[in-house]
């Protein structure tokens, strides 16, 4: 009770549960801006996706305020490097057809050739090949992720598909029959390399992102898996069941997820939702890595958290009086049945 | 717990209590459903047929009514907690106030019972305080009185008197004490033996002059008292009216002034005073001197 009543020094075990959603990522970093602004305390992380990256920037770092400090910095000077340079190829406003035509130009394949190459890598089952170098994000995972400190921080979980090939894994996705996630615990990792690895597995999108092999398995993206409940993509499982966390906050990155609360009775669950649209450009908000969309991402998560948490914090703050007065009068009640006043 | 103290029978048990889930869901759902009903205003027909063909319009209103349930629950458990505090609060209150209410009545009982003790002390404290302004003033009295005393048989013994016959003399200090502050004090003072003793103080005093300043020869022997009670003359007659207790001293000195003594017929008896007549002649001229105190009040 004390967590949402400025107190930050409580007996809950509290969770941070980073969703999936590429670009939109930067609404959560608006949500952890107002987490450290509230002095609020997290005891354990899970992310799937651009989650996992942010709860990597945050598992290794001392507090919530520095934190913030860097995923702001990072989130800030994104556009600057587009990590997948959709910048260049403005798909926006064109057809598939000529979408995917500018992809291939964009890689500078001979046209027929790599046409048939690309279908080729559509249908193969035992191609893990991406469109996307994902060198852009291994460079950002080195400079701005401390190794040592992500391995001596507090609990970190990310959320990993094992693929069974990216066609399979992308069917079973949309027909919502895919098996779970698996939560990979970072700190059970000592080399830095398997980290990176793991990190950029989870926000390896089949075809758009090459797999990554791990230990002799190929793992995609976590939010693939347990498509239909969404847990894979809002990994709450390992908190709940290895860390034991009583409370935890879950930030979802779309608009009306059907990621279900009800399943967890007994554990505390603040859901930081968008309370107004969180899209921008439809499909393509997940690689809308530019100034604009970013900033009013982080202003909406923001904004949504102050509001939805000043709300909690307003009932346990009336609650809180209630018992408090209460107590109090229970008291004197108490005092005047133990005196021993004689008024005669 | 005796009938004179206050008795308060209820106590609270417990404390009501609350899950923070209760106030968690409580509130935070509305912002999912909100989430949700936003999602689905926003989509247009094809996107809403294509959501009810997938399914996901049945799951997202699934979805609504199991938070909408689960709010209900927290709701309910929330009322539950609420409708405890507010029970035990209003019999606690009730109970205070029963409490407040016997309190009052107490204390506006004792406040009665105060200000009528301090009435009663107001009047004994007027009662000591005549009583004291009484023995002020009698102490004061006493004191002129003595001073009186002293200071008329001084005038006496420094013959301020002389030009009187010794009786006139000691009559003239009666009458002076009598007007004066001695006077006031007899008529005043309850304190009857101080009175008898300053009484018997004035007696020794007019006893000793007479005594001193007395001829000789008008000393009555013992055998001469005999003589004295068988002669059958004016004087006696006089003596016997002076002796009266019914005659005021001075109409006796006045009466026997009219028939022709020069002199107060006292000093003219031979033989009238030896020591145990001066002591009756002191008595009578003193029961004289209170008589007249008492006529003259009365």
């Amino acid at each position: 009770m004390s967590l949402f009543v400025g107190e930050n020094i409580s007996m809950n075990k509290i969770g941070l549960v980073l969703s999936g959603g590429g670009a939109k990522g930067a609404y959560e970093v608006g949500v952890i801006k107002y987490l450290a602004e509230r002095n609020f305390r997290i005891d354990a992380i899970s992310g799937a996706s651009i989650g996992s990256l942010n709860g990597a920037v945050i598992a290794s770092s001392e507090n919530l305020n520095i934190a913030t400090e860097k995923l702001l910095n990072i989130w800030t000077s994104v556009w600057q490097n587009q990590p997948i340079g959709f910048d260049k190829l403005d798909i926006k406003d064109k057809s598939i057809i000529n979408t995917i035509l500018l992809l291939i130009n964009y890689f500078g394949y001979s046209t027929l050739f790599n046409n048939f190459l690309i279908l080729k890598n559509i249908i193969d089952l035992n191609d893990d090949n991406g469109f996307f170098s994902n060198n852009t994000e291994r460079q950002y995972i080195k400079n701005n992720i401390d190794f040592n400190k992500l391995i001596s921080g507090i609990p970190f979980y990310v959320s990993v598909y094992e693929s069974e090939g990216k066609l399979i894994d992308i069917l079973k996705y949309i027909s919502k029959t895919n098996k779970p996630s698996n939560y990979l615990k970072i700190q059970d990792y000592n080399d830095e390399k398997d980290i990176i690895n793991i990190l950029l597995a989870s926000s390896s999108i089949p075809y758009i992102f090459k797999a990554i092999n791990l230990q002799g398995k190929k793992y995609y993206d976590g939010g693939l898996g347990d498509s239909y409940k969404i847990w894979g993509n809002t990994p709450i499982i390992p908190l709940i069941d290895n860390e034991k966390c009583d409370t935890i906050i879950v930030i979802h990155l779309s608009d009306g997820s059907l990621w279900d609360r009800n399943a967890f009775k007994t554990t505390n669950i603040v859901e930081i939702r968008p309370q107004s649209t969180i899209k921008r450009n439809g499909f393509l908000d997940i690689v809308s890595f530019n100034e604009n969309e970013i900033n009013s991402w982080i202003k909406q998560g923001y904004n949504d958290a102050k509001i939805i948490i000043e709300k909690i914090t307003k009932q346990f703050v009336n609650t809180n009086k209630i018992s408090s007065e209460f107590i109090k009068l229970n008291s004197k009640l108490n005092e005047l049945q133990n005196d021993n006043f004689n008024i005669k | 717990m005796s009938d004179d103290l206050i008795d308060i029978n209820v106590t609270i048990d417990m404390i009501p209590s609350i899950k923070e889930k209760t106030i968690i869901d409580f509130v935070n759902i509305i912002s999912v459903n909100k989430d949700i009903i936003k999602t689905r205003k926003d989509r247009d027909f094809l996107l809403n047929t294509f959501a009810t063909l997938t399914g996901k319009n049945k799951r997202e209103i699934n979805l609504m009514f199991d938070n909408i349930n689960t709010q209900f629950e927290a709701v309910n458990e929330y009322f539950n907690y609420f409708e405890n505090i507010l029970i035990q609060s209003l019999s606690a209150l009730n109970i205070i106030t029963d409490h407040l209410i016997e309190t009052r009545s107490g204390i506006m009982q004792l406040q009665d019972s105060f200000y009528e003790k301090i009435s009663n002390m107001e009047k004994k404290i007027n009662y000591i305080r005549d009583n004291l302004e009484k023995q002020i003033k009698h102490i004061d009295l006493k004191l002129k009185a003595k001073n009186e005393i002293d200071a008329e048989f001084n005038k006496l013994k420094l013959g301020y008197f002389n030009d009187f016959t010794v009786i006139e003399r000691i009559k003239i200090i009666l009458e002076n004490l009598y007007f004066g502050d001695t006077g006031n004090l007899f008529q005043n003072n309850n304190d009857e033996k101080y009175i008898e003793e300053l009484s018997i103080n004035i007696k020794a005093k007019i006893m000793g002059y007479l005594k001193e300043n007395m001829p000789d020869s008008q000393i009555l022997k013992t055998k001469d008292i005999f003589n004295f009670n068988n002669k059958k003359d004016e004087s006696k007659i006089i003596i016997e009216n002076l002796f009266n207790y019914e005659l005021p001293f001075a109409k006796a000195v006045y009466s026997v002034n009219k028939k022709g003594f020069n002199d107060s017929i006292l000093d003219n008896i031979p033989g009238l005073y030896n020591f145990y007549n001066i002591d009756i002649l002191t008595k009578k001229i003193f029961d004289e001197f209170i008589c007249r105190r008492k006529y003259f009040y009365e």
